[in-house]
């Protein structure tokens, strides 16, 4: 067996393609920013991240507990009761497309841009 | 001469599933890097599975890939259990299907590189179904499946490298 094959080169070209494919939703530029919080599948919270003036923190009342802090253009979580921290890791959120998930709480959180019709939402 | 090939072969299972259990360990050691996928690891440990797949059996690989889920739910709660269980099995499945037959069409770095996809698809599924929210697939979705060429390509070329070694070892 070789270490690389044509095969193989045919296999990396389609991944790349799929990738670039997943990546086309996040293209999209606009100059609002919209962060949509779901937990247990159930889109809880919709803020606007572009209008937030004043950094503020809110639980998510699930078990494990999880912390998200809001700013302005940036959303991220801020404390989790989980064992591995992932979502805290995962850093603040500020581009369109990006996501972080804690999964022991079924929390995700994820950015989108919107037009600037969009009507302002907050929970 | 039939008993010495089952205790060889025992000894092999046992070496082997300590490895996977080690470096699985090790890995789960590496701190988040920026820009990288939190919770990506490189997925030595695919090196036992990937090789126990192609010279031993189906059964003692997938064995390897129950007992890394096992401990992984030991070690760091039952969602990484899930998540080891469901990205392992699937490209163990993939690896026993590329592997075993008697003619590859594809080389140790693309069965490297399917193994790993097929992990990452498998744990971003589960991902999806535990969060319910299948958005995580653009979001998460291209960072992963590049985060699992590169992987997948250092797997493969170390399994090419330790191939012959192993070899030697288990005949």
């Amino acid at each position: 067996m070789k270490l690389l094959k044509k095969n193989d080169i045919l296999v990396i070209s389609a991944v790349l393609i799929l990738c670039l494919v997943l990546l086309i939703p996040s293209f999209k530029k606009s100059d609002r920013l919209i962060a949509t919080v779901t937990v247990d599948g159930v889109q809880t919270y919709v803020i606007d991240l572009s209008s937030v003036e004043k950094a503020y923190s809110f639980d998510t009342n699930t078990t494990p507990k999880a912390e998200i802090t809001v700013e302005k253009n940036a959303i991220y979580f801020s404390y989790a009761d989980c064992p591995d921290k992932l979502c805290v890791n995962t850093g603040k959120l500020t581009k369109n497309g990006q996501t972080a998930a804690c999964l022991p709480a079924k929390v995700v959180v994820s950015l989108k841009s919107a037009k600037s019709d969009f009507d302002v939402l907050t929970y | 001469m039939k008993n010495k090939n089952i205790t060889k072969k025992i000894a092999l299972i046992g070496v082997m599933g300590a490895l996977a259990v080690g470096l699985s360990y090790l890995e789960s050691l590496i701190p988040a890097f920026p820009g990288f996928p939190p919770g990506a690891k490189p997925g030595l440990s695919n090196i036992a599975t990937m090789f126990l797949a192609s010279s031993c059996g189906i059964a003692d690989a997938f064995f390897i890939t129950i007992l890394k889920g096992i401990f992984a739910g030991i070690t760091r709660g039952f969602t990484a259990m899930l998540m080891s269980l469901s990205g392992g099995i699937l490209s163990t499945a993939m690896a026993c299907i590329l592997l075993r037959g008697k003619k590859s069409n594809f080389g140790y770095i693309g069965v490297g590189i399917i193994c790993a996809v097929c992990h990452n698809i498998g744990q971003l599924i589960t991902a999806c179904i535990l969060s319910g929210t299948w958005s995580l697939v653009f979001g998460y979705g291209p960072l992963l499946l590049i985060f699992a060429m590169l992987t997948g390509f250092i797997t493969g070329s170390i399994l090419k490298l330790v191939m012959p070694a192993l070899k030697r070892f288990s005949n």
